[in-house]
């Protein structure tokens, strides 16, 4: 399975942001998607997720059209329906998605899998932490098993040790989907993803490790992303 | 302090322009035609400025010559006779609540946090060129309302319009400095203690409105030995403005960046705040969630988490028209004479209900609630947007949007009935129409309110309305109801057409909602 950029452009009125990007992202990887403030990398989740218009590109899964249910999207700023309980939430997702979910698992083990304590799985998710309501976020889309899971700085809000958790987690399905993955902090998209690509000059490009060690590969992603066309 | 005004101007104008273009190239024809260039374009920001500027003015004398008249008129209405020396007992009075309630040092604003915060300028020079600047604009705006008025409609002549205008802004730099020690003492706006603020405004608005009444009022010539006393009051204070050096650490303190969000869109962060779940709604009936599943157990939940905001409003109105029906069937029972005239009221002019039924539902704030407490993050799930799942929460809201709206209907419906029956003395089936049609029409306009928010979405993430289209089909709804006010129809004919009208609808919106708000029902 691959997912297919195809001439992809988007402009804010005269600004450019994307021009003609094309790329392929592959099944069982997670891609680092890293770029400088303002770069695109936000834009690049929305155009893919529908969310804004582009001016052209199209965007294809499996040699099929991309659909909305396809993707999942796991947003910098975690939007869940605070009136509901962690609970209630989990209860309802899982009810109506029942003939989606492969072997589904009981909500405390849902629970348990993003550490989420029993004081607090009945509590308003009004009440919750930022990285509380960033755990549910990322839990309801693991649960709903996207072919392609876009995920925008996801793990910034967390302790380490919860940070390491979702790494694993992250790993571990990596298998059968397409992972891409926002961040500023280099470190993090080094130790985690299997490729590194920067949207630089308005276009993706996939940075070759080949027999580079770790120091030389961080300085070559940083060189590449100085390297900014007038 | 000249170039300290200049410079906090330069910086005002730059926002207005720039909000001006903002709007402008938000505008569904404008968009396409302008771009963003338009920011560079000196051309057109001399055209904007030179716009403001006239704008800016035109208000400040079209306010205060309103404000005067307003007072005028007022009077006329409470005392049926104007003459001079009511109308400056009046005027004195509130501008005495002006002084206490209406600072301008120590009010927040956009303005003196992008001035003073930001950009660092100095705040004292900052707050005494603002000061000179309101004072002299006031005194000017207020003498030629005041001359106006006497040219018009009183005729007091230029002296006492002189010592009004001098009188207000003098008792406004008091009132600063009265603020400002208030603050200091007790590190509270006066503005923001609603037991010194209900008492100020109480007092005053009494000795304004009430001591005429009871023939209490102070002579004219008592003027020109107040004004003396008020001015010597407003040098000791502004002698005070000049030597007190803390104005920094208080601009720091109240405006704070939370403050000017909601200082710049007063009604969003309102509403914003109207719709926040209240505590007692925080623990729900377990029993009412029973052998509920899926978009049922969601939608079921969002209602009774909701109760408070949703039924508290439908049960005022329920509240309040049941006092009216009450008032008027007790009225229509001791005049019977009256009771002819209620009967032809109420049949001739039934289609009224139409803009009765449309003002009462509460599908609005309903929707709204939806938006900022629900839709606004379930939104960013993809589960969510889908053909299927919008059309079952749709169907479901629908259900309980109208079970909410039928409470304040089912009173109408009954008072109407009632009167009928007791001023026609005989009970007709039509009453039983009337009785249906007044139900239908609720569900009507729930279903109306629900459509519209999901073929136009339009909210934006700070409860902002963001799309000219909606403001358009609401204006565009009332002005129907408003246009069919005056169609006679027997009750039988009315409720068969409504009945009719709901049911296409019906059809029509599902078949709407299920084709197209897959593209509408999103964020902005």
């Amino acid at each position: 399975m691959k997912l297919v950029v195809e001439n992809l452009t988007k402009n804010y009125g005269s600004k450019e942001v994307l021009d003609s990007v094309d790329f392929t992202f592959e099944e069982g990887k997670i891609y680092g998607l890293i770029g400088r403030n303002g770069s695109g990398k936000t834009t690049f989740f929305n155009a893919l997720n529908d969310d804004i218009d582009i001016d052209s590109g199209k965007f294809y899964l499996g040699g099929e059209k991309l659909l909305n249910k396809d993707i999942g999207y796991v947003r910098a700023t975690p939007n869940i329906p605070e009136f509901l309980t962690g609970r209630e939430f989990l209860t309802f997702f899982l009810d109506i998605n029942q003939e989606k979910i492969k072997n589904p698992k009981t909500i405390d083990e849902y629970f348990d899998m993003v550490q989420i304590l029993r004081e607090d799985q009945d509590k308003l998710m009004k009440e919750y932490s930022h990285g509380m309501k960033n755990k549910m976020q990322i839990l309801i889309h693991i649960i709903s098993n996207p072919n392609v899971l876009l995920l925008d700085e996801p793990l910034t809000s967390f302790d380490i040790v919860i940070q390491d958790e979702m790494k694993k987690l992250l790993k571990q399905i990596k298998k059968d989907h397409i992972l891409i993955f926002s961040t500023h902090i280099l470190e993090i998209a080094m130790d985690l993803c299997d490729e590194i690509v920067i949207i630089h000059n308005k276009k993706l490009e996939l940075i070759e490790k080949k027999n580079l060690n770790q120091k030389e590969y961080k300085k070559k992603i940083i060189e590449s992303l100085k390297d900014e066309k007038k | 302090m000249i170039s300290t005004l200049v410079s906090s101007f330069k910086i005002d104008m730059t926002y207005t322009i720039n909000a001006f273009i903002y709007r402008l190239l938000h505008l569904p024809y404008f968009k396409e035609v302008f771009s963003t260039d338009l920011y560079k374009s000196k051309k057109a920001k001399k055209f904007v400025r030179i716009l403001a500027i006239f704008c800016t003015l035109f208000r400040m004398f079209i306010t205060k010559i309103s404000y005067v008249f307003f007072i005028y008129f007022l009077i006329q209405i409470l005392y049926s006779n104007v003459t001079s020396s009511l109308f400056f007992h009046v005027f004195f009075f509130l501008s005495m609540i002006g002084m206490f309630i209406n600072t301008r040092i120590l009010s927040v604003g956009r303005k003196k946090y992008y001035a003073v915060i930001l950009m660092g300028m100095d705040a004292k020079k900052y707050t005494l060129a603002y000061y000179w600047f309101y004072t002299i604009t006031n005194f000017i705006t207020n003498l030629v309302a005041l001359f106006i008025l006497s040219m018009s409609l009183l005729s007091f002549g230029p002296l006492y319009a002189f010592i009004f205008a001098l009188i207000t802004v003098c008792l406004k730099t008091s009132g600063e400095v009265l603020n400002i020690l208030f603050y200091q003492k007790t590190e509270t706006l006066l503005v923001a203690r609603n037991n010194y603020y209900f008492t100020i405004l109480i007092t005053f608005l009494l000795l304004a409105f009430l001591l005429p009444y009871i023939h209490m009022i102070l002579p004219p010539s008592s003027y020109f030995l107040l004004s003396v006393v008020i001015f010597i009051f407003s040098l000791f204070s502004l002698v005070y403005l000049y030597h007190f050096n803390s104005y920094q650490k208080i601009y720091k303190k109240i405006n704070t960046e939370k403050a000017i969000r909601s200082e710049e869109n007063e009604t969003a962060y309102q509403r914003q705040m109207a719709l926040e779940i209240r505590k007692k709604d925080y623990k729900i009936n377990e029993k009412k969630l029973k052998g509920k599943r899926g978009y049922d157990y969601f939608n079921t939940i969002f209602f009774l988490r909701h109760k408070v905001i949703l039924s508290s409003s439908a049960n005022l109105f329920s509240f309040v028209c049941f006092l009216l029906f009450g008032i008027l069937i007790l009225y229509a029972l001791l005049n019977k004479e009256i009771q002819p005239e209620i009967y032809a009221l109420i049949h001739h002019h039934f289609a009224i209900i139409l803009i009765v039924m449309y003002f009462v539902n509460r599908g609005s704030i309903i929707t709204q609630a939806m938006f900022y407490n629900c839709d606004r993050s379930m939104l960013t799930f993809n589960f969510y947007r889908e053909k299927e799942v919008i059309l079952n929460v749709f169907k479901q809201r629908l259900k309980t949007v109208s079970m909410v709206n039928l409470r304040p209907a089912f009173v109408i419906g009954l008072g109407l009935s009632i009167l009928l029956i007791l001023c026609s003395h005989s009970f007709s089936i039509h009453y039983l129409f009337m009785f249906l049609s007044v139900l239908m029409l609720s569900v009507f306009f729930s279903l109306h309110y629900l459509v519209i928010y999901y073929l136009l979405q339009p909210y934006n993430e700070y409860m902002e309305i963001k799309s000219f289209s909606y403001t358009i089909v609401s204006f565009f709804t009332y002005f129907l109801c408003y246009l069919a006010k005056d169609l006679t129809f027997s009750f039988p004919v009315f409720s068969i057409l409504i009945l009719i009208g709901t049911i296409i609808y019906i059809i029509l919106a599902l078949f709407l909602v299920y084709k197209f708000s897959e593209e509408t029902f999103k964020l902005k």
